[in-house]
């Protein structure tokens, strides 16, 4: 079953390789929607099923801790794995995402395989990209 | 107080690892007493980024792509042909590869997370890009691509 995939990012050139890395990677994607902040993430969020955000934290307007908080206060987007995408690296922010609900960190210089391994681990698939189960999370069926 | 030396010490290291991780880019590190206006001496089109940073010193790293690199490695990021490339994924290109690098830098040795980048800018869009090299008052490191140059730094206020 597809699922789909929100993409924030200030950057429309990380958006647009993130995107391809998933793609190509071989995963069920029905929908790739994006975001180039916070708040605009939160309105597609409203308007939109996703069963999966990748966030940038560093952005203008909403950074990406508090689109997870306020993802986290809400009782249906709670649900929604999220997995922060970013050259933030310090040990502070990995604590600080991952007691707020962050499922997954992802560092910025990245390799095509870490986004993979983490899309693998949410979505139940081992590494070669060969589904062997589906894992529910949140509501959403992958 | 910490030394200024360990973000310097560490901006060549950052600048491999996104180079060469994100963009493909094979680079070298020229070691050499050289002005940013001499390094650009061919008076080629150039697209400059800053990114300011605050924590316990406060600065901003800054970087300089000539326009066939910003080519280059932008098709190398998002896969695509050059012919394909505008400047806005030029521009784009340029500031996330620098912020890559700010991230980068921080990443060895601030474990408290207590430094704080701010968003990417374009340098003068308007003015012209070799004034703004005089300008520059930073430790810079002179980078040379396959078959090209570019060059990265941070200024440190005092």
């Amino acid at each position: 079953m597809a699922f789909n995939v929100l993409i924030v990012d200030d950057s429309s050139s990380m958006r647009a390789v993130i995107k391809k890395t998933i793609k190509v990677s071989g995963f069920n994607v029905g929908q790739f929607l994006t975001a180039a902040d916070g708040r605009d993430a939160l309105e597609v969020l409203k308007e939109e099923w996703v069963d999966l955000v990748l966030t940038d934290i560093n952005m203008p307007n909403m950074n990406g801790m508090e689109l997870l908080k306020k993802m986290k206060e809400d009782e249906i987007l709670k649900t929604i794995p999220v997995v922060m995408v970013t050259t933030e690296g310090s040990k502070k922010i990995i604590q600080e995402s991952m007691a707020l609900g962050a499922y997954g960190f992802i560092k910025k210089p990245f390799k095509p395989e870490d986004i993979r391994n983490s899309l693998n681990s949410i979505m139940g698939k081992n590494n070669d990209g060969q589904e062997d189960y589906h894992r529910e999370l949140g509501g959403g069926d992958f | 107080m910490m030394d200024k030396k360990i973000i310097t010490e560490n901006l060549e290291e950052a600048i491999f690892n996104v180079l060469e991780t994100m963009f493909f880019e094979p680079v070298q590190i020229i070691n050499k007493e050289i002005s940013l206006l001499n390094w650009f001496s061919d008076k080629q089109p150039l697209f400059g980024a800053n990114l300011a940073f605050s924590g316990l010193m406060k600065g901003s790293f800054y970087i300089f792509v000539p326009y066939v690199v910003a080519t280059e490695i932008t098709a190398n990021f998002l896969g695509i042909d050059e012919e394909e490339i505008d400047d806005e994924q030029r521009m784009d290109t340029v500031k996330e590869a620098l912020n890559m690098i700010g991230g980068n830098v921080f990443s060895f040795f601030d474990k408290k997370g207590e430094f704080k980048l701010s968003i990417p800018k374009l340098m003068g869009e308007e003015e012209n890009t070799y004034e703004m090299l005089e300008k520059i008052k930073g430790d810079t490191v002179f980078i040379e691509s396959m078959d090209n140059r570019l060059a990265a730094g941070v200024a440190i206020e005092t």
